[in-house]
């Protein structure tokens, strides 16, 4: 009987999990094509409106962010529009969708160059590890992680069965290759992981972003960024965050100044 | 008895009298806010005085400060405080004094005592050493102008305030068009926190251009007898488009303060007075029909072509430069080519358009038109000149300024050497737009980057393969450990085969089937028997078997009862009818009885191994 009841259970739950999906699936796909046809005809506010309520289901897709890039290049709001650009190429930086959002990015940059741009001198390298990771997504990382990572636990569980022989011998041969695979894609997929975690990148949004002295209106003015700028958030201070430019220099501008990537 | 108590009257009167001549001290001290700053900076001396309500302070002299300027001196409120300590009455008068001072020069500089005098008697405070360090490059200085310069101060554009906002112009008529440059400064007389522009100068009636200097720095002006730090807030250069009289709304700004040094900061609203400007109307006389009133200023126009010679089909590079000063943006040049149509014998095209205007208190600079041009016949082709009439406010006359003929010579007939020359071909500009959207129906979202952001099921993911490998090994080294052949494992199965018979055998008591569970009964003696000698015993008689197991080590009384039981099933399954369950059941205790014997009986290490 308890055996039967449990076995019901995990029915009841696996059909419970399959349905709510699919309902959340369709609402998400509903309001991007909404967006999508707002676009279409030209109504890049509601179109903006469907896309930013997909994203804020939790939705991570590079379409949602790229189209929702566009929305905002069109209603003429250039740092938003950037951000999202880089928000899709963050989620797959060499995907079919990311020459497109590349493209766009650069036309983004352009523009916000022509209204005013930020020359930084001296700039500072970026630390290796980021150039390494930073070229990978998360997912890609995972899943070949994961394929790897599985594949050489297979092989250790099968190599238990093989009799020695010329097959045995071939397959320790290939646990090796592939274990030594795993770790460097494990190694990637840390970093990236890291990366995603600690290292606080964002984007400036508005077309102009006073940079003060401290967490605060009224600490002196030092100097003035614009949309588009990427930047690095080092500290948090309640509605404030401390921003690093490229070339080192710093000071604090407010949080909803800034989407982080 | 009497001496202890004279002693501890005597501790007591001791005490108080020290307390009372505690109480009394005066206390005379100073500090400074830092001992280390920029000559940019200021420092804050105080000096505190307490002193008890009988002892009159008869003279205070401050500190002698040489190498420093006294920014501002400060003398609180003397406040009074009465204590009473063990009965004594004490009154304490304290009053401080704070001096904001700023170094005349780097280096090591001294502070000085100050001085007081209680009843005859003079104190002094220590003397201090601050070192002045030199302004750090990136730092904006409060203090770039050491010099103290009195200037005029109209009284209405002054206020005797502590801090406003001065607007001011560079003249207060001008002409249409022309250049005129109001500046908006901060006049402060306190410490400044911060600021943040609420409202900036607008009129519509203007073109506007800024020309704020990048880089702000604090300059220090007396007005009305008082000193302030100064600096600049916005600089423009106006253009009027229309005549009459026109008012520049005032510029606003939040000011953060330092109140006082005894007291905290704050905020504030500063506004400059509005600007009224007289804007004159292009004077009439020479002005020539639909005269643009932006081409005003002082320009020279020239024009240069990249060659004097060209094969047919080839094109020729015109360049018209206009330069002078002026709103250059503004003005509006003559027209080489309309539509197309260039010159007699060329074909134009729309020209590009490249401007290197220097913003400053006089906006010069550039404007460059090139032009493409296509001959369109062979032979000596000319470029006419071109004019540009202007008004120079500085003369108050209309002026014109004209480029030369330019004369290209062209080999050949163009419509010869290339037929589509003369065709209607139109320029299709395409600039640098976005890409469109990605029109799918569906969202493809990333499972591996959830799932591996998610610590969890990192976790899982992450534990799962190698806790497979490891039940594997354990469930591969179990099977192979029951598989080995030991008199363990053989006293295992045997147990188990026992077990099974029983069960089969109980079963058939509720089946009422005497025969078959009896028939079990004698299955499972064997078969424990068999385990026991490890040989078959089935085919021995009753005797044979009871004499077989004796020899075999068996006590003669399990041998006995062995016999007696397989008999006992033996008659049982050819006389059913005789056995009842309750027959059945005993039978089933003796024999789970009797195969425990089985198992104990010691037959010896030999006798087992044969």
């Amino acid at each position: 009987m308890k055996r039967r009841f449990a076995i019901l259970l995990v029915c009841a739950a696996a059909t419970t999990a399959h349905a709510a999906d699919p309902l959340l699936g369709a609402s998400q796909d509903a309001s991007f094509r909404r967006g999508n046809e707002a676009f279409l005809k030209g109504d890049f506010t509601e179109a903006v409106l469907a896309y930013e309520q997909v994203a804020a289901l939790g939705v991570v897709a590079e379409d949602l962010y790229y189209n929702l890039g566009n929305a905002y290049y069109k209603q003429g709001a250039l740092g938003p529009a950037i951000y999202n650009y880089e928000r899709a190429l963050e989620i797959d930086p060499s995907g079919p969708a990311a020459d497109d959002a590349r493209y766009n990015l650069e036309a983004a940059r352009e523009a916000a160059r022509r209204k005013a741009e930020d020359r930084l001198v001296g700039a500072e390298v970026m630390p290796f590890w980021i150039r390494v990771v930073a070229p990978f997504s998360t997912s890609s990382l995972a899943w070949s992680f994961l394929s790897l990572y599985l594949s050489v636990f297979g092989l250790l569980i099968a190599l238990r069965f093989i009799s020695p022989g010329f097959l045995r011998v071939s397959l320790w041969v290939g646990f090796v290759f592939l274990a030594l695979a795993a770790g460097a894609s494990g190694g990637l997929l840390g970093g990236r992981l890291y990366l995603t975690a600690r290292v606080e990148r964002a984007v400036v949004l508005p077309d102009a972003v006073p940079v003060h002295e401290g967490p605060d209106a009224n600490y002196q003015t030092t100097f003035t960024i614009h949309a588009g700028l990427p930047v690095r958030i080092t500290e948090h201070d309640q509605d404030w965050v401390r921003v690093r430019l490229q070339n080192g220099l710093e000071g604090w501008v407010q949080s909803t100044a800034v989407g982080r990537l | 008895m009497k001496l202890s108590t004279g002693v501890v009257a005597g501790i007591v009167a001791a005490c108080v009298l020290l307390a009372a001549a505690r109480a009394q001290a005066n206390v005379f001290e100073a500090e400074v806010s830092s001992e280390s700053i920029t000559i940019a900076d200021t420092v804050t001396l105080r000096v505190v005085l307490e002193h008890d309500g009988k002892s009159a302070l008869e003279s205070y002299r401050q500190p002698a400060t040489p190498d420093f300027d006294v920014v501002r001196a400060e003398q609180s409120t003397p406040s009074t405080v009465w204590m009473s300590i063990n009965g004594h009455q004490s009154v304490k008068v304290t009053e401080e004094h704070a001096y904001q001072l700023r170094p005349k020069k780097k280096g090591a500089l001294t502070i000085g005592p100050a001085f007081a005098r209680f009843n005859g008697v003079e104190m002094k405070t220590r003397t201090f050493t601050i070192r002045v360090g030199a302004v750090p490059k990136n730092m904006i200085s409060l203090s770039g102008n050491p010099v103290v310069a009195p200037i005029a101060t109209p009284s209405a554009m002054r206020p005797a305030t502590e801090v406003f906002v001065e607007a001011y112009t560079d003249k207060p008529k001008a002409y249409v068009g022309e250049q005129i440059n109001a500046s908006w400064r901060l006049w402060i007389a306190t410490r400044l926190l911060g600021y943040r522009s609420v409202a900036d100068p607008k009129n519509e009636n203007f073109w506007t251009e800024d020309i704020t200097p990048t880089n702000k720095s604090w300059e220090r002006q007396v007005a009305n007898g008082r000193e302030y730090a100064v600096m600049p807030l916005l600089s423009r250069a106006l253009f009027a488009l229309k005549a009459g009289k026109q008012t520049i709304s005032p510029l606003k700004i939040e000011l953060t303060t330092q109140q006082s040094m005894f007291t905290g900061s704050a905020s504030e609203v500063a506004q400059s007075i509005p600007l009224e400007l007289d804007v004159r109307p292009l004077p009439s006389d020479g002005r020539p029909a639909n005269f643009p009133p932006t081409n005003v200023g002082h320009f020279t126009l020239a024009a240069t072509v990249d060659r004097t010679r060209v094969a047919a089909g080839d094109a020729v590079t015109l360049k018209v430069t206009l330069s002078g000063t002026g709103n250059i943006h503004g003005v509006k040049l003559p027209k080489l080519a309309d539509k197309g149509e260039g010159p007699e014998g060329w074909r134009a095209y729309d020209p590009t358009v490249k401007e290197n205007i220097e913003r400053g208190a006089e906006l010069h600079g550039e404007k460059v038109l090139t032009y493409l041009l296509m001959p369109q016949k062979g032979g000596r082709l000319t470029i006419p000149s071109l004019e540009l009439t202007y008004f120079d406010p500085k003369t108050a006359k209309y002026e014109t300024t004209r480029t030369g003929v330019l004369e290209v010579d062209v080999d050949g007939d163009p419509k010869r050497a290339d037929p589509s020359a003369s065709g209607n071909a139109s320029e299709n500009v395409l600039s640098r737009q976005i890409r469109p959207i990605h029109n799918k129906r569906t969202l493809s979202t990333h499972l591996g980057a959830l799932l591996f952001e998610n610590p969890r099921v990192r976790v899982i993911l992450l534990a799962a393969p190698p806790a497979l490998w490891l039940l594997v090994l354990v469930v591969d080294a179990l099977r192979r450990r029951l598989a080995r052949d030991t008199p363990r494992s053989r006293r295992r199965r045997a147990r188990a085969n026992a077990r099974r018979r029983l069960r089969v055998a109980e079963y058939n008591i509720k089946a009422q089937r005497p025969p078959a569970f009896f028939a079990e009964c004698a299955r499972a003696i064997y078969e424990h028997l068999e385990f026991r000698l490890r040989a078959k015993v089935e085919s021995y008689t009753l005797s044979e078997l009871r004499g077989h197991l004796v020899t075999r080590g068996f006590s003669r009384e399990t041998a006995e009862a062995v016999a007696q039981e397989l008999e006992n099933c033996d008659f049982a399954r050819f006389a059913p009818s005789a056995s009842g369950p309750g027959e059945m059941r005993a039978a089933l205790r003796r024999v789970k009885n009797l195969l425990g014997f089985i198992e104990k009986e010691n037959l010896g290490a030999e006798k087992e191994a044969a």
